[in-house]
């Protein structure tokens, strides 16, 4: 099992950050420019994961040669220092708008990290909820539920939902909360109410970006339950010949999404 | 995971019942088509799949697949049956009866 772990860790794994260019890092800017400051982090932290990967991937194919373990280095990404940073950098900001996204940087990024992305997810509600910075992070919340934090991730969801001054921060709320019920969804009365707050994104904005990230997961919830008819799928075979899913009506299919990596 | 599903394709080879990969491994690619055709050859794969990267959007991303592999159990009809049984024997007994329900049909219309 470990080797499709693994696979999907470092295919998947791969920064999602845009590096902002600040003007020349090096010369100009005091280190209480939280931009720069921010900028800096998450450079060094590419550059760390990115030497991980090559490093980690060059172990795997050693360890398979050789018929030995996977050293557990590979399994594990190097985020612990930098989330320890980005802890201090958003305690020096404590309270103010840029301590945000030192606390989005814990979410997006935590492998391991419990406490710090529990304690990210208390400062945020406790200092921030009422914040138009907050809105860049509802996104990453879900992360949280990885984390043992799901109750605290839905309180603060419903907070933003219901409270939040601006119509987007509370439809971005709404969405990621739907995506989540969705997600933890074990009967129809889940599924509908995760429906409901996708729903409702459409009733408070009108950013085409978050209704789409509604319409997609609402396709979830009408196409791809157990009940539903399955989505047609068309395409092309591994050698590219043309085929669909509806070919095989009257056979029983196991549709299976996988790869040998 | 493939032996399993290789014993299933022996077992049911004459019934209504066919397992249909969503591949990734970047078959789109002459590279990634040479070590497919390898490992299929040595792991027995003999079941056809469709190439992931093959559609826009991927299958994988239409069918919001969050993780690796994923399984969906679609009866004679079309119709999502079970989603994520991992469980080998599981697996087995929920395909079985779906297996029996389209034999149950397709003499139903034959009548």
């Amino acid at each position: 099992m470990s080797r499709p772990v693994l696979a999907a860790l470092l295919l998947l794994f791969t920064p999602t950050f845009v590096v902002a260019q600040s003007a020349d890092a090096t010369t100009a800017v005091t280190q209480q420019d939280p931009q720069a400051a921010y900028d800096e982090l998450v450079k060094a932290f590419n550059k760390a994961i990115s030497d991980w990967q090559t490093e980690a991937r060059a172990a795997v194919k050693k360890a398979q040669e050789e018929g030995s373990k996977i050293p557990a280095m590979a399994m594990q990404p190097p985020t612990k220092e930098w989330i320890a940073k980005a802890q201090e950098l958003a305690g020096e900001h404590a309270g103010k708008d840029n301590a945000v996204r030192f606390l989005a940087f814990v979410l997006k990024n935590a492998t391991n990290e419990r406490n710090a992305v529990k304690k990210a997810i208390e400062t945020l509600a406790s200092d921030h909820a009422k914040s138009a910075a907050i809105v860049d992070v509802v996104p990453f919340l879900a992360n949280g539920t990885r984390f043992g934090a799901t109750k605290q991730v839905l309180a603060l969801l419903d907070e933003l939902v219901s409270n939040h001054a601006d119509a987007n921060c509370k439809a971005q709320a709404l969405v990621t909360r739907g995506g989540l019920r969705l997600q933890m969804a074990r009967t129809p009365e889940d599924r509908k109410s995760a429906e409901k707050d996708l729903r409702d994104v459409a009733g408070i904005t009108k950013d085409a970006d978050l209704l789409a990230q509604a319409k997609d997961a609402l396709f979830e919830i009408e196409n791809l339950q157990v009940g539903c008819k399955a989505p047609e799928i068309a395409g092309v075979d591994v050698e590219g010949v043309e085929f669909k899913l509806s070919d095989y009506r009257g056979k029983v299919i196991l549709l299976d999404f996988w790869g040998f990596w | 995971m493939i032996p399993h599903e290789r014993s299933l394709v022996e077992k049911w080879k004459d019934k209504p019942f066919a397992i249909l990969g969503v591949n990734s491994d970047g078959t789109d690619a002459a590279e990634g088509l040479a070590k497919y055709r390898e490992e299929a050859k040595t792991m027995g794969v003999t079941w056809r799949s469709f190439r992931d990267e093959g559609s826009t959007p991927k299958i994988s991303d239409t069918w919001k697949v969050q993780g690796w592999p994923t399984l969906y159990f679609i009866d004679h009809e079309g119709v999502i049956r079970h989603k994520d049984v991992r469980d080998e024997a599981e697996m087995e007994k929920a395909l079985a009866d779906m297996i029996v329900a389209a034999e149950t049909a397709a003499k139903s219309k034959k009548k």
